[in-house]
């Protein structure tokens, strides 16, 4: 850039954001300008590390709002949201019986913004549960777990279950009344498991009673494990769309 | 390679529009002996690529009229429909009739066990698995109808929808969160239960079955149940014809209304009868030798409730079998019905169960005795 000499106009803001557009860092960046025809729309998807997963083109009738209520997609987002406040929220927290609820007291009360990543992860959580199952609901009665779709239907359902889990190994982390119960109540019922009732409510506690075996293993069920394994299904989930002929479509 | 294709199967050939560009316009058909035209289909020689018209193809037995050549026609209607750049202008009209008449091939050919067989052979496969039309033409019908729809690039069309919707949840969560505080009661205390203790809402359901029924059935051999069914459904329901329509069409919302209705007035009327009536306590006093409580337990708490959960399952197909159901409206049936109930007894357990798991009514509900 030339240095700007005296009485020389300042340049304007088209100039200025013509010389961002045009400069040598955000051309690395974004290689190629606005894809206004089809040929570099379809690009864009196909070599975009994070688009690729779509088809470069759907039909028009699959992607009606009307048709999919965006409720997979919604799901996915939220979880996406679940683990951004869930990291945050792990910067705070640990998983002791002596130390949670007071973390948790703390970052309603000290951290800033703690309380909003609490909340948002709370109610995030409950939101999750209900989209996926509306999700459920609408593939189902579009009929779109039919060949060659149904594997993709068991894989859904299987995410549906680690939703579930995910939410409730999520809910004895605050150690107050509400979670400490809920768990009690939960827990007995997978008790009540015909034969290996015993070893099944030993496994899911760490012990004979809710203590900090038990914590240590929800939260890290909660934290890590789980997460995986819902991440290995999505790729799986998201992957199938594409291979059993994309989207469903109305006729 | 002559002498290998004895035991090969013959080559799939697929169908090429043919347009005035065409580089076998004009081209003399070995069969009828005719030049191939524009917006004629013709089909080329897998082997010495000699156009042919695709029926003379077909009516020369599916081999070359000049060297003996066995190919199929690869009735993957996608190609002939709607073909890509090769032919704008000739094949147009294609696609368009295949379009328009597409509606009418699911009619045509219903839901009958005839047409269930072939395609859940075909399903696993592609369905280019040619027969030469006959048989997979409803098939191909539909798929062209498909492929002919209007393929819209997935930018902007997919993402934008998908981007405000992020942006949406991002706000409304965000919102939510500001001014709706996460509960967070007591620091928690083993000596101290609260009155009612619940599970989180999303498993009110079963706790709620666990009232009336022994625990090992309602916590564990319905939840498992339930999962395997759902897992299922696909595997029972294999015609794809109806893809895609909402409910399969009207009678499969007919079936939706009628399982709602049904399971709505038969989930209430169950749970209102355990609470007033208490069958446990009412069989128990019929028959006295049940009062040993682990035959109670087998008889009032296992049998009796699985007996009438069978007859409920059972009333709701009988209560759609005038409409003559599809397997389709069967799963619509079943299907609603979980959903329904499912709803239903989270709601009852979280809105309408106080104290010792009584019912109130949520206008009237007590404090929960922390």
């Amino acid at each position: 850039m030339a240095s700007r000499t005296l009485g020389q106009r300042p340049p304007t803001g088209a100039q200025v954001w013509d010389w961002l557009r045009n400069g040598r860092v955000f051309k690395s960046i974004f290689r190629y300008s606005y894809p206004s025809d089809r040929r570099n729309r379809i690009m864009t998807v196909a070599k975009n590390v994070f688009l690729h997963l779509h088809p470069s083109q759907v039909p028009r009738g699959g992607i009606r709002v009307t048709y999919t209520w965006c409720l997979g997609g919604l799901s996915f987002m939220t979880f996406l949201m679940l683990t951004v406040t869930g990291v945050l929220l792990m910067f705070y927290y640990v998983p002791s019986v002596t130390r949670a609820y007071q973390d948790i007291q703390d970052l309603e009360t000290v951290v800033t913004f703690g309380m909003l990543m609490r909340n948002i992860h709370r109610w995030g959580a409950h939101m999750m549960v209900i989209t996926v199952f509306l999700h459920m609901c609408r593939v189902f009665y579009t009929g779109s777990y039919k060949p060659p779709r149904e594997f993709n239907w068991v894989v859904g359902v299987i995410l549906l279950v680690l939703t579930l889990l995910l939410s409730f190994t999520g809910y004895l982390l605050p150690w107050d009344q509400l979670s400490f119960w809920a768990v009690t109540v939960g827990t007995t019922i997978g008790g009540a498991a015909p034969i290996i009732g015993k070893q099944i409510n030993f496994l899911l506690l760490g012990d004979f009673e809710i203590g900090q075996n038990t914590l240590i293993r929800w939260y890290t069920l909660h934290v890590i494990a789980l997460p995986l394994i819902l991440s290995l299904f999505l790729a799986v989930h998201f992957w199938r769309v594409r291979q059993d002929g994309g989207i469903s479509q109305p006729m | 390679m002559s002498g290998s294709e004895a035991g090969l199967k013959p080559a799939l050939i697929s169908v090429r529009p043919t347009t005035a560009e065409s580089k076998w316009a004009g081209k003399e058909c070995p069969h009828c002996k005719k030049p191939i035209g524009a917006g004629e289909n013709a089909v080329l020689c897998p082997k010495c690529y000699t156009p042919h018209h695709k029926d003379c193809w077909t009516t020369h037995g599916n081999v070359c009229a000049l060297d003996q050549t066995p190919a199929n026609i690869m009735e993957r209607a996608g190609r002939a429909a709607a073909p890509a750049a090769e032919a704008p202008a000739a094949a147009a009209p294609v696609p368009v009739k295949a379009a328009a008449e597409a509606p009418a091939a699911p009619k045509a050919a219903p839901a009958k066990p005839a047409a269930a067989p072939v395609s859940s052979a075909a399903a696993p496969v592609a369905p280019a698995a040619a027969s030469g039309g006959g048989a997979s033409s409803a098939r191909a019908m539909r798929s062209a109808a498909r492929r002919a729809q209007a393929q819209l690039t997935t930018w902007p069309h997919l993402l934008m929808p998908e981007f405000l919707s992020a942006v949406l949840l991002i706000i409304g969560l965000t919102v939510m969160a500001w001014f709706v505080n996460a509960p967070l009661e007591e620091h928690s205390n083993p000596n101290h239960t609260p009155n009612p203790s619940k599970a989180p809402w999303y498993f009110l359901n079963l706790q709620e079955l666990l009232l009336h029924m022994h625990p090992g059935l309602a916590g564990v051999v319905i939840p498992t149940v339930i999962i395997v069914l759902l897992m299922a459904i696909p595997y029972l329901d294999i015609n794809s014809d109806d893809t895609g329509v909402w409910f399969s069409g009207a009678q499969g919302k007919k079936v939706f209304w009628i399982s709602t209705v049904y399971t709505f007035f038969w989930a209430w009327a169950l749970i209102l009868v355990d609470e007033f009536v208490g069958v446990r306590a009412v069989i128990e006093n019929a028959i006295p030798v049940l009062k040993i409580s682990w035959l109670s337990e087998i008889v009032t708490q296992t049998m009796v409730p699985t007996a009438i959960m069978w007859a409920v399952a059972v009333g709701l197909y009988v209560a759609i079998a005038h409409l003559k159901p599809t397997v389709r409206d069967v799963m619509i049936a079943y299907f609603t019905a979980f959903v329904i109930a499912w709803i239903l007894l989270a709601l009852v357990g979280s809105a309408f169960r106080g104290p010792a798991m009584v019912l109130y009514w949520p206008w009237n509900m007590p404090a929960r005795i922390a």
